[in-house]
């Protein structure tokens, strides 16, 4: 069984998915604000991609730099079989949970 | 027209966040910066606070994983080796009563600056962290001392002040440094 992955490696994790190849630290960046409906800092961003390729669920290379980049490099992300079996196992578990209650919560308080 | 003229951040700010990062992060990490601050430029939204913002993220970020800390220590290491050979000089210069205690003192206050500052540099085992991490504690406690009888003292130096901070600095970076460094420091 996977880690349990915490909200923002999930949120990181789908983000890369839902880019595709297109998946390269300012567009997760943007992605993980978008789907999060706030702005999300930049190293926040970055540390958790780091830990996450530490732990093998992403995997990244060196792109191509473009003139508004001052032509430095992107790096892509792509998310591993790791990566996809931690997400679905966090998804179960998730789902496993909540089985054991109603929504929304809070009837019994 | 000014928007376009701005559409690159601050030089210094992409400078002292390269400089903070680690090597293998510095392409990447300020070009998607970079791109960002240029988007936001020709959208007309404020980006000078928003890179702002990021740089300090980051370089905080980096201050606290430890690859700053282990340059931080190391500075300190060579501050505090040289003060401890300035002070063997003038103790064998003015030989005043009690001399040769105070230059063997020195002698091994500098060694261990010499010794933390290889232990850092090379990652030694740990029978090697342990011996640094007794030495920095040591050169913590002579600092400490020093600042405490200093301020009792009826003249005050303010060498001592200097070099027993500058001791006792040491010693809270090497055990942040020998003892809660992340794993990922080197990256």
């Amino acid at each position: 069984m996977a880690e349990t992955l915490g909200t923002f490696e999930q949120a990181a994790l789908l983000a890369t998915l839902r880019l595709g190849k297109h998946a390269y630290g300012r567009a997760i960046l943007r992605e993980m604000g978008e789907a999060l409906g706030r702005e999300v800092a930049a190293g926040a961003v970055y540390a958790t991609l780091d830990r996450l390729e530490a732990k093998s669920y992403v995997a990244s290379r060196l792109g191509d730099g473009t003139p508004e980049r001052g032509g430095r490099a992107r790096r892509y992300f792509r998310v591993t079989a790791s990566g996809l079996r931690a997400l679905n196992e966090a998804r179960t578990m998730l789902e496993t949970l909540w089985q054991t209650v109603s929504w929304p919560v809070g009837g019994q308080a | 027209m000014r928007r376009a003229h701005n559409a690159a951040p601050p030089r210094w700010l992409e400078k002292l966040l390269t400089s903070a990062l680690p090597p293998s992060r510095r392409e990447d990490i300020p070009g998607d910066l970079s791109e960002e601050f240029h988007a936001r430029s020709q959208q007309g939204v404020p980006a000078n606070l928003w890179y702002v913002r990021q740089v300090a993220g980051l370089v905080g970020r980096q201050l606290y994983s430890g690859g700053m800390m282990r340059t931080l220590l190391l500075m300190i290491c060579a501050f505090t080796l040289l003060a401890c050979a300035w002070l063997t000089a003038m103790e064998s210069v003015l030989r005043h009563p009690g001399y040769p205690s105070r230059m063997i003192l020195d002698a091994l206050l500098g060694a261990g600056s010499v010794v933390i500052a290889l232990i850092v540099l090379f990652s030694a085992a740990t029978s090697w962290r342990w011996l640094g991490l007794a030495a920095a504690v040591g050169a913590g406690a002579v600092g400490l001392s020093a600042i405490v009888r200093n301020a009792r003292a009826a003249h005050f130096e303010g060498f001592v002040l200097i070099i027993g901070t500058a001791l006792s600095i040491q010693a809270a970076l090497s055990i942040w440094v020998l003892v809660f460094r992340p794993r990922g420091e080197r990256a």
